[in-house]
């Protein structure tokens, strides 16, 4: 999914800020000391380069189906991910979940062993440095650590509540997570630094099935304070999002469009996919490849990455380590270059943007992202967005929303859950859903307005998280109608 | 119920004659899933201690119990009459994947990748293999229990080649990362990968300027590895009973198809069966019990264009009044809980030699592997591209399209199907990438398909 913004959170409202560990003086923070202890360990059986990453994960998934609590999820896991490296930039991986002495060893052995025979990566410059200066402390709220099953529960109970008083009979599907994570990383160049982030994600669908054709609302949110993932309020936006009156049947076409918030994070988060990262550039498909520096996309719509928004889920340090940093993706409209490790920096002979994804599997391969994509707010509330439509298609989200031509960035999906026909700057009635294929620049470039409130939007754990705003922009293809 | 690791993971990848990625995994924990009258919970732990599993059963009991208070409804579980007492499975190989060296995998990989830099224009080349290994211990207080050692494999060839303002990619033996199996190295060496690189780079610089698909209603004949993914999303999807129950309305989408029609739907043509069949030899979905202590089992979900059958669990199968499960409940691994999955979901071969199929066709489409799929969340609208296409015009393959791209209505698309291809033409696709679930599990599942011809299916109108 998702995010952005340019608010540094200072220290949290709701206590605790994590903090990476200071060289000398007083050592890490209680939450990572245990990370670094297996991290000093594992490295110190490495002859050689290397780095090493300690991930411990507690969450708590609450899903419903059908109006009832369903599936209920619980984990608490401990890993580490270890990258060697030997002479000439050869690189290996090896991760584990056995946190033993033993563990630790094989661990080791193994990612050795695969970095003697690897082809070596080109430009390797070696693991960074600590580059210095502190690490950014980042809101953490103990509560997220609280399994407190029967204060959920009865928020749930409470969200449907909610939505039955507003809709009548309906069936509720959902999902809130929440919980913790630790990250640590450390290197044999002497970098050692980590943060702990609370979050909580969760969203609600209200459906009505026996209504021909069936109506449905939904609405979501993320945000590293639980507290500010409102179940009731998110309740009561799924019922605003639910259409009254039966959807009519609409044509496909160009149309001008207002994308709530959900509907962004998928253009957002298929943007970061479609050529935000140096592997994109270096392929040559990626649009920054002829578009860096050129207006690409609206001055109305600026897009930074964002990791400090206070709106979505901070993180202090990239996957190498290195304290995150706020930068532009799109300023003025002009595009910006793309994200940078260390290694994609110095083939590039840049310095990281400090957008370093885990190097195991399935992260490795995808090179630096941006994360926490963060729009600038515009001034614009619901109700003078539907006014600057004036004529066109609001739409809630979007839905299976898949690339069809990266290079292009044109991708296709439907719209879902409360779709829209606006007329006279007034919502008319809602309208069955649509097929849409269209092009992310494309409609980027004709963002006309922004909303006034930024949201998070992130995945289950938060792995990423997008802050956005509802936007209007003058042209949309939809390529085919449903009947539903 | 209980289910243990070890679970071992390999993933190998050279790009542009470097490592992308050399990855090896190992993890293990303990999943614990309690089913109280009302209501499921689900916990799991990577600490392998019998603290660790203690605190693991009450926290699924505690999330259960929760569960229970949101429902004054029992959940049905149905009986299961051949639950193992005991027993054991191991993927059959001939070659334990893990016991080549990994000079050998790198060194199979850099040769195939070399051979996809057949132009200037090939800007990436990418070759991988990935295996899975999974060590299971499952016991459960009805008394079942088995043990489980399953192997899967799969590698694949890609090129991207880089135009004015055009991308295309071609890949070998299929898109996504390439063909996978319930097998040992064996089956990656049969692959070939080396031999078929240097076909998927030529290929991929003549997409480049190659003519754009054409636009308007005509017949397509789809090959085998599209035809295993529609398969997929508007039939395998279509037919698990806990999307059919709104069980996943809130994240994979719920389906078209409703319970009452069972035995009456009209899904497709007469040319049209589809079965699941988690008996079959090398598949993904293949294993001797499901992940509730159910065997593995081979049934129709459609005979002949009618709705036959549905993907269900335990419980599922119960809440419908099914005799037994249809064995399909599966979790990706010890920290998930188990969901309808499908199996070896297969389309029958019909009569057809490949060019008794194109036969039929005087001006059409032909499209292969897929780039791009996107459907609604009942399984009704699709759009797919593929990688290539090719005109036919009477019956003969004419020269390469670009940006193909084909859309429908799931029952309107497959009462198109004029015939599926022979046996020989068959193959069993192995796809380790199905997203369900949340938390999100990514699901190893099979599909065979021959080639198949359809009517009057609506192209082009892409990039």
């Amino acid at each position: 999914m998702s995010p952005r913004s340019s608010a540094r959170p200072t220290a949290s409202r709701a206590g605790t800020a994590s903090v990476g560990a200071p060289k000398g003086g007083t050592g890490p923070r209680p939450e990572l000391r245990r990370g670094f202890e297996v991290l000093d360990q594992l490295l110190s059986l490495v002859k050689g380069q290397a780095d090493a990453r300690f991930y411990e994960d507690r969450w708590v998934t609450l899903r419903c189906a059908n109006s009832r609590l369903y599936q209920p999820h619980a984990e608490s896991v401990a890993s580490l991910s270890l990258r060697v490296a030997v002479e000439g930039g050869q690189l290996g991986v090896a991760t584990t979940t056995d946190l033993t002495s033993q563990g630790l060893k094989r661990v080791a052995e193994e990612a050795t062993s695969l970095a003697r025979v690897a082809p070596p990566v080109r430009g390797f410059p070696g693991f960074p440095s600590d580059p210095g200066g502190p690490t950014a402390e980042v809101p953490f709220a103990p509560r997220a650590e609280r399994e407190d099953l029967e204060g959920l529960g009865d928020q749930l109970a409470g969200a449907f509540a909610i939505i039955e008083e507003g809709l009548g009979p309906s069936r509720i599907s959902g999902v809130y997570n929440q919980g913790t994570s630790v990250v640590a990383v450390a290197n044999t160049s002497g970098l050692r630094r980590g943060y702990r982030r609370s979050a909580a994600q969760a969203s609600l669908l209200a459906e009505q099935p026996q209504k021909d054709p069936p109506v449905s609302g939904w609405s979501e949110g993320t945000h590293w304070d639980p507290e500010k993932v409102d179940l009731l309020s998110l309740a009561k936006e799924a019922v605003a999002a639910t259409p009254r009156t039966a959807p009519r049947p609409a044509k496909p076409g160009k149309y001008r469009v207002l994308l709530m918030g959900p509907a962004v994070s998928e253009l957002t988060g298929h943007l970061t996919w479609l050529g935000l990262g140096a592997n994109a550039v270096e392929e040559g498909w990626s649009f920054l490849v002829k578009g860096q520096g050129k207006r690409l996309v609206a001055p109305a719509f600026e897009l930074s990455d964002d990791p400090f928004s206070p709106h979505g889920v901070p993180a202090a340090v990239d996957y190498e380590g290195l304290p995150h940093r706020s930068r532009p993706i799109f300023r003025q409209g002009k595009a910006e270059g793309p994200a940078h490790d260390s290694i994609t920096g110095a083939r590039a002979e840049r310095e990281s943007t400090r957008n370093a994804l885990p190097p195991e599997a399935p992260y490795g391969e995808l090179g630096p992202l941006p994360l926490h994509l963060t729009m600038r707010a515009g001034d614009r509330s619901r109700d003078e967005l539907v006014k600057d439509l004036k004529q066109g298609i609001l739409v809630t989200r979007f839905w299976y929303v898949r690339s069809v031509h990266p290079g292009k960035t044109i991708i296709t999906g439907m719209t879902r859950d409360g779709t829209y026909w606006v007329d006279k700057g007034e919502v008319q009635h809602p309208i069955r859903n649509l097929r849409f294929t269209e092009s992310i620049l494309r409609t980027l470039a004709g963002v006309e307005s922004v909303g006034e409130r930024l949201r998070g939007y992130g995945d289950e754990r938060a792995f990423s998280a997008h802050v956005l705003a509802p936007i209007v922009s003058r042209s949309f293809t939809f390529t085919s109608a449903t009947t539903f | 119920m209980r289910y243990l690791g070890p679970r071992r993971f390999e993933r190998f990848s050279v790009k542009n004659g470097t490592a992308e990625a050399l990855t090896s995994s190992s993890e293990a924990g303990i999943g614990v899933r309690v089913l109280r009258e009302r209501g499921w919970g689900f916990a799991a732990a990577s600490e392998a201690s019998l603290a660790a599993a203690r605190e693991t059963a009450k926290r699924a009991e505690r999330l259960a119990r929760a569960a229970e208070k949101t429902s004054r409804e029992s959940v049905p579980f149905a009986e299961e009459r051949e639950l193992p007492r005991g027993g054991r499975y191991e993927s059959p190989m001939k070659e334990d994947p893990f016991s080549v060296t990994t000079e050998a995998k790198i060194a199979l990989l850099k040769e195939a990748e070399a051979r996809l830099h057949t132009h200037a224009s090939v800007k990436a080349g990418k070759a991988a293999l990935t295996l899975w290994q999974e060590e299971k211990w499952y016991l459960s207080n009805e008394g079942a229990s088995y043990r489980a050692k399953i192997t899967h494999v799969g590698a694949g060839v890609e090129a991207t080649a880089v135009g004015e303002g055009e991308v295309q990619r071609r890949s070998y033996p299929n898109s996504f990362g390439g063909d996978f199996a319930q097998a040992g190295f064996e089956f990656l060496r049969g692959l070939d990968l080396p031999s078929h690189a240097e076909e998927c780079g030529k290929t991929a610089h003549a997409l480049l300027t190659a003519p754009a698909c054409p636009k308007g209603e005509m017949d397509l004949v789809l090959a085998s590895d599209q035809l295993a993914l529609q398969v997929h999303e508007s039939v395998g999807h279509a037919t698990e009973l806990d999307r059919v129950l709104a069980f996943e309305a809130g994240f994979a989408g719920t389906s078209f198809v409703s319970v009452s029609e069972l035995g009456k739907l009209r899904y497709g043509s007469p040319a049209m069966t589809i079965e699941a069949d988690a008996t079959c030899p090398g598949g993904l979905g293949t294993f001797a019990w499901d992940d509730e202590g159910v065997p593995g089992r081979r049934y129709p979900l459609v005979r002949e264009g009618v709705l036959t059958g549905f993907l269900s669990s335990r419980e599922t199968a119960a809440r419908v009044g099914l005799p037994e499960s249809g064995g399909t409940a599966r979790a990706d691994g010890w920290a998930r809980t188990p969901l309808i999955r499908m199996t070896n979901v297969n389309l029958a071969p019909g009569e057809r030699s490949r060019g008794e199929l194109l036969e039929g066709v005087k001006e059409g489409v032909y499209m292969e592997t897929n780039r791009s799929w996107s459907i609604d969340d009942k399984r009704l609208n699709f759009q797919f591209g593929c990688e290539v296409g090719r005109s036919i015009k009477n019956g003969e393959l004419g020269g390469l399209l670009r940006n193909t791209i084909y859309s429908g209505m799931t029952p309107t698309f497959w009462n198109s199907l004029v015939a599926t291809s022979d046996r020989s033409t068959w193959h069993l696709w192995g796809l380790p990438n199905c997203g369900k679930g949340q938390p999100g599990q990514v699901g190893h599942v099979g599909h065979g398909a021959p080639l198949g011809l359809f009517r009057k299916v609506r192209v082009g109108g892409g990039p």
